[in-house]
């Protein structure tokens, strides 16, 4: 397996405030890299540093083997990058429909974005049957499964998932997961997944990244992670 | 959101002697004085008009500089200021000097009835508001309920004042003179108000609201009265412009006033007192040469001006003033190591 | 009776060009929470663009079109040139450079063309003197240019895939950018939008008021208000909000405070919106303090 997506050295800051010092991390081609830690540790500002938006950033990201430092967020979405951001960021006072639609908006032609819809519903049924309700009157499920539609949309090959069971219930989380594990398999995506619910996040991932105060501290498979002492005590309650 | 420096004379408690303080204020004065016995009717007469809009424009600093409010409308006050005059000499006789205080207090008053709502605005609504005021504000001024007042269309004339001839000083120098006199007074009193306890509370709440609230500073309070002060202050500015020109009619206050107003603010810088002197000669001074050339010459500088102004010294002419001097001290003191 | 159905009648009429220019206003708010100053004197220029294309032989519709067009690439220059400058300044700056525009447009057009009143043609003549003695021939064109312009941009905003980015880009930008959209060009696609429809409103309005560089003066504070009525937030709200502040002002005008006293009716209308109702009647909450 190559590298998918590739971190190195990489800061960020929002204005003057430094919140990412030193991050590196691999997503393999086909693979789940997952990244965990305590609040505030930069889980949510990597994703944001990978995908140019508010932050300013420096080190090295690649993608495919390119640089994508320069490149601005809407041409990230062309290269094959989906992002599901955390509070899952759909357009609450646009319909599903709409909201899939604009998921599509890189796509060409409209037959693209048709046949990329019932890809969507297809995979989450739920959606098909509530095309026409606005998306913030979704519960949080729905919601969130029209967030991932979303970014699936353009047939990206990798998804960027920003705690996916963020205020759910275990059985809907379930279910998220189960979905994410179907769509890595059908779909072939690369997933970098961050998420509170370490426990769950390991066992979907090949790769994890401990990162503390945005700093990458531990970089090992998901099985060693499992088994840390530290792991186990702090982040899986064990 | 302030990171900017203080502009000229405020808050500037910087290493420099208080003579050296003085000595801006001190030189204009002086030569303001000067201007007296140099100047011929005319051009006195635009000297008198730049000295009124200077403390015009010194209200709308105070209130747009330290209440972080904008008023588009300060013409409204203007007016005030302007027909009160008119009305207290023609009708009860009131020498100038009394009407141009008293113009101050009515516009004060209005000030106050027009603050209650305002407070409440949120800086764009009360933009808005300001905007259609000064569009609005000719039409009270033609009204016909008012007109036995305010002259409506056809305006008034103001008798001409008794000059000081005791002091051998014809009209014009009088006017000037109690102008100039009413400026340093106001002028100083700004300052002392702005550097002070007040100043502090105001800069509390324009920057930080919701922690000066927690300070136990009435937010409230504080806005109000200074919302008064800025209409007394435009109020006296606006009676000195009709004593010195001797006649007002609805079209002296239109929105073109009150924009112009807010430009010489802007072009003086929000939050320089000085600033309001160099604002208000921009605004008398331009049109007296640029409409000679066409009318809306004028015009179209002043909004180049004010973009210009936003884009390169958003803190006016004073702002660039305190920029220069501080690069000048800087150049000094690494020459003189 | 009659005159009254009369005055209402005319009132929705000249309502379209507020209802036009506020729904200029509201593009330009929905982006990016600002209420442009300048949208008035943007569409009078437009207006003196299209004066001097009928002026030089070119048809009437033709130069309608050609004035749109060359609007909207002004607003969306206007936008990435200057306004982008000040995204990041504070409010007080922003509004200052729009009333700096604004006075900029105003005078450089009085220099051009000055400030005597011109004689702006109504394309309507063909329609005849009044439709059944209610409407004049002119103000029946109003109406119906401005119901197509609407229904177009309400098309736009429904049915294109730009529309839609432009509404995602202005409830949600991060989430947007997301998506693959560039917020940067869609807030210039609003300036230019706003400038054309805009544009509209002073080609409609021209032939009634004349054409002269403050003949959008007073127009601009009915927009407002009627933007405020609607809610500011809402583009069905403005067109609502228009139509209405053009009935209420004709009917105040002959019933209630006199002609002459339009303005200052429309001022109080403004301040009791804003004091009473800020959110207008379809607009989504904004925070206004208390
Ligand atoms: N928009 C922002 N502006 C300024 N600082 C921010 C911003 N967003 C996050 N930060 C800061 O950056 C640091 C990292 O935050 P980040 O949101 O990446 O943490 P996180 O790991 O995602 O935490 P959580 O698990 O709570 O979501 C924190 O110290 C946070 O305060
Ligand atoms: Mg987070």
């Amino acid at each position: 397996m190559s590298a998918l997506l590739e971190l190195q050295g990489v800061k960020a800051w929002y204005g003057a405030v430094q919140a990412l010092r030193a991050i590196d991390l691999v997503v393999e081609e086909g693979g789940v890299t997952t990244l965990i830690g305590a609040n505030g540790a930069g889980k949510t500002t990597t994703l944001r540093a990978i995908y140019n938006v508010l932050v300013r950033r420096e080190g090295s990201i690649s993608f495919n083997g390119r640089s994508i430092l320069g490149m601005s967020a809407n041409d990230i979405v062309r290269l094959g990058i989906g992002h599901v951001p955390d509070g899952r960021g759909t357009f609450s006072r646009l319909s599903v429909e709409q909201n899939l639609q604009l998921g599509g908006h890189v796509l060409r032609s409209r037959k693209a974005v048709q046949e990329g819809m019932r890809r969507i519903y297809g995979l989450f049924p739920i959606l098909q049957e509530r095309r026409l309700q606005q998306a913030g009157t979704l519960s949080g499920g729905e919601q969130q499964m029209l967030a991932i539609g979303r970014a699936l949309m353009p047939r990206p090959k990798l998804i960027l998932l920003d705690e996916p069971s963020f205020g759910l219930a275990p059985l809907i989380v379930t279910g998220i997961f189960d979905t994410l594990r179907q769509i890595r398999h059908q779909e072939g995506v690369s997933v970098l997944l961050v998420e509170q619910n370490v426990n769950l996040a390991l066992a979907l991932a090949d790769q994890a990244c401990l990162i503390e105060s945005g700093r990458v501290v531990k970089n090992c498979s998901a099985e060693t992670m499992r088994n840390d002492d530290t792991v186990k005590h702090v982040y899986l309650g064990i | 959101m302030e990171t900017r420096k203080p502009a000229l004379f405020i808050n500037d408690t910087g290493n420099r002697g208080r003579a050296q303080k003085l000595a801006v204020p001190l030189l204009l004065v002086t030569a303001g004085f000067a201007l007296t016995f140099l100047l011929d009717g005319y051009h006195l007469l635009q000297a008198t008009n730049i000295i009124g809009f200077a403390i015009a424009i010194l209200g709308l600093n105070l209130l747009a500089g330290y209440n972080g409010q904008i008023s588009v409308g300060q013409g409204a006050f203007l007016a005030m200021g302007g027909y009160t005059c008119a009305i207290l000499m023609n009708r009860l006789g009131l020498p100038f000097w009394l009407a141009v205080p008293a113009a101050g207090c009515t516009s004060m008053l209005l000030g106050f009835l027009i603050a209650i709502p305002a407070i409440r605005l949120e800086l764009l609504y009360l933009a808005l508001a300001t905007f259609s005021l000064a569009v609005a504000l000719p039409q009270f001024a033609k009204n016909k309920v008012l007109a036995p007042w305010t002259g409506g269309v056809e305006g008034q004339s103001i008798q001409r004042p008794q000059p000081w001839s005791e002091l051998g000083l014809n009209l014009d120098q009088t006017i000037y003179l109690y102008a100039l006199l009413t400026a340093v007074v106001l002028f100083w009193l700004v300052h002392n108000l702005v550097s002070g306890r007040l100043g502090r509370a105001l800069e509390a709440i324009k920057d930080q609201p919701l922690a000066a609230e927690t300070m136990a500073i009435d937010t409230r309070a504080y806005k109000i009265k200074t919302f008064c002060a800025s209409a007394f202050l435009t109020g006296v500015g606006g009676g000195i412009g009709a004593v010195a020109t001797g006649y007002i009619s609805a079209d002296t206050y239109t929105f073109f006033i009150s924009i112009t107003l807010l430009i010489g603010a802007v072009i003086g810088g929000f939050r320089s007192i000085l600033g309001a002197v160099f604002g208000a000669a921009f605004i008398v001074l331009v049109p007296m040469y640029a409409e000679k050339v066409a009318h809306g010459v004028a015009w179209a500088l002043f909004g180049a001006a004010t973009i210009a102004m936003m884009w390169l010294m958003p803190d006016g002419f004073a702002g660039l003033c305190t920029r220069l001097r501080e690069h000048v001290q800087r150049l000094i003191s690494r020459s003189s190591l | 009776m009659e005159s009254f159905l009369l005055q209402i009648v005319s009132g929705l009429a000249i309502g379209g060009v507020y209802a036009s220019l506020a729904l200029a206003l509201v593009m330009i708010y929905q982006t990016t929470d600002l209420v442009n100053f300048s949208q008035g004197e943007l569409a009078m220029a437009s207006t003196y663009l299209a004066w001097v294309l009928i002026g030089n032989g070119v048809p009437y519709w033709l130069s309608f079109v050609i004035t749109l067009a060359i609007s909207f690439a002004v607003g969306f220059f206007l936008e990435r040139v200057l306004m982008r400058r000040f995204q990041k300044a504070p409010l007080h700056s922003v509004l200052i450079v729009m009333i700096g525009l604004m006075v900029f447009i105003n005078g450089s057009i009085g220099v051009v063309f000055g400030y005597e009143l011109k004689d702006f043609e109504s394309p309507f003549r063909w329609l005849g003197g009044t439709v059944r003695g209610y409407m004049s021939s002119h103000e029946a064109g109003i109406a119906l240019v401005t119901l197509t312009v609407m229904t177009l941009v309400f098309c736009f905003f429904r049915f294109t895939r730009v529309g839609l980015a432009m509404r995602a880009a202005a409830v949600n930008p991060l989430s947007a950018s997301f998506v693959g959209v560039d917020v940067s060009v869609m807030l210039s696609l609003g300036w230019a939008l706003a400038a054309m429809i805009g544009a509209v409103s002073g080609v409609l309005s021209a032939p009634i008021v004349y054409l002269d560089p403050n003949m959008m003066l007073n127009i601009i504070i009915y927009a407002f208000a009627g933007a405020l009525l609607g809610g500011i937030t809402s583009a069905l709200g403005a067109v609502v909000g228009g139509l209405l502040i053009g009935v209420a002002e004709n009917l105040a005008g002959a019933y209630l405070v006199g002609t002459d006293m339009k303005l200052v009716f429309i001022l109080a209308v403004i301040i009791c919106i804003l004091l009473i109702k800020p959110n207008g009647l379809f607009g989504r909450n904004v925070v206004v303090r208390v």
